[in-house]
């Protein structure tokens, strides 16, 4: 048999470290070239395990176990340390979420109009009025509404930081005599209390037009009419 | 009717305290398995990275995985095998990220990372051949080879590691062997040289 049919034998002997068959043997005898082959094989495969049993077998650096430990400590006492911070930081995130829903600009819209809305209902009048009695007295008349403590809609800025002020409707030939009374009022420390009387609306007042005075009529029957019509003399009455 | 319930204040600080000691008897269960446990999962990655800096980051990063679901592990019997194979797993995933993190270092042209004196000493140029050839070993005859290779485990012991036939492992471990010795034929000489 030539030597080609026993390699493969010759490996796996070698692989598995076990004693060569009978006819393997007897080959090997036989045959110096087949012989060093297999020692050469048997060789690799020593060197082989050796070289794994080098890589697997290192020895363990004696640091190693009590980093793991110190490791494990760490990760004991960070997931101790985290725990309550985690829930803590989950309600603090919640709170903040639900203030921002409740802050946030169109919530904050929306509530002003609702104010203006109710603000400007018909039955309420937002400016101040002063004005002279129709008698021709001086006399001020200042209206519950005159503080204008809601701004505009179109109004600017500007406007807005003087709105909580008092603004009080004046007439042109009163207004000296209004701001002459209001300098000698700052002068004085006391409290000023403004006499409140219920504003009248004269704007229609000074438009209004005096009825007709129409004189009765005497409505006669048309017979009698007819009757007195030659005479002439009732419809010159 | 209104349901009333009766309610212990005590039992919270109980509770508390039976959580605690039972944290720290796992803790001491673990304790022990890693000193058991802990040198084989170097061992592992230290096969398959072989670079021991490299091999102790990861057995560490599978001890504390093992750990950190230690509690959730039924069979505790299981633990070596289970951590065998998360240290492995670990270590065949940094080995590929090495590799790439060494492609991007060549285009960079930036030098690699020398390895240590005692990594120096334990490489022949066999040995280099050999560690070629393991890594393009199949990770199942891979782990197999390794396991096998390592003093104080006998084969019945790999096959119960992994949970094999003993048959199978046998089997892995003569294929790997002959696929080895196909590749480092011809650098044969090179055993005379050491």
């Amino acid at each position: 048999m030539p030597c080609e049919n026993y390699r493969e034998a010759l490996t796996e002997a070698a692989a598995t470290d076990s004693a060569p068959s009978r006819e393997l043997r007897s080959h090997l005898d036989a045959c110096a070239s087949c012989c060093a082959a297999f020692a050469e094989e048997q060789h690799l495969f020593a060197a082989i395990d050796k070289g794994l049993r080098a890589s697997a077998n290192t020895d363990v650096p004696p640091t190693f176990l009590p980093r793991v430990r110190a490791s494990l400590e760490n990760a004991s006492a960070s997931q101790r340390r985290w725990t309550p911070f985690l829930i803590f930081a989950a309600a603090s995130a919640a709170i903040v979420l639900t203030v921002f829903i409740a802050t946030r600009p169109g919530h904050a819209i929306d509530g002003t109009q609702t104010k203006r809305n109710f603000s400007a209902q018909p039955g309420e009048k937002p400016e101040t009025s002063v004005r002279s009695e129709v008698s021709g007295t001086p006399a001020i008349a200042a209206s519950s509404h005159s503080y204008r403590t809601e701004p505009r809609r179109n109004s600017a800025p500007a406007n807005s930081a003087s709105s909580s002020q008092l603004e009080v409707l004046v007439p042109p030939d009163e207004r000296e005599a209004f701001v002459k009374f209001i300098n000698s009022q700052q002068k004085r420390t006391e409290i000023v209390i403004a006499v409140v009387t219920p504003v009248r609306d004269d704007k229609d007042k000074l438009l209004s037009v005096k009825p007709l005075e129409i004189a009765e009529l005497e409505v006669t029957p048309l017979e009698a009419l007819a009757s007195e019509v030659p005479d002439g003399t009732e419809e010159k009455q | 009717m209104q349901e009333l319930v009766l309610i212990q204040p005590g039992r919270t600080a109980e509770k508390e305290f039976a959580q605690e000691t039972a944290a720290a008897a796992l803790r001491r269960e673990f304790e022990e398995r890693l000193a058991e446990c802990g040198p084989l999962a170097y061992r592992v990655a230290r096969g398959v990275l072989r670079n021991s800096a490299d091999a102790e980051d990861v057995a560490q990063e599978a001890l504390l995985r093992a750990y950190r679901r230690f509690e959730r592990l039924r069979d505790r019997t299981r633990f070596r095998a289970w951590l065998v194979r998360i240290a492995f797993r670990l270590a065949i995933d940094r080995t590929r990220s090495s590799k790439r993190r060494e492609v991007r270092e060549t285009l960079w042209s930036q030098s690699a990372p020398r390895p240590s004196t005692e990594d120096v000493a334990a490489t022949s140029e066999f040995q280099e051949h050999l560690d070629r050839a393991m890594d393009e070993l199949p990770e199942k005859h891979r782990l197999v080879l390794l396991l096998a290779a390592m003093q104080g485990y006998s084969l019945e012991e790999v096959a119960e590691m992994l949970g094999l036939p003993l048959g199978t492992v046998k089997s892995r471990l003569f294929f790997a062997r002959k696929q080895l010795a196909e590749k480092l034929r011809c650098h044969a000489k090179t055993i005379e040289k050491r």
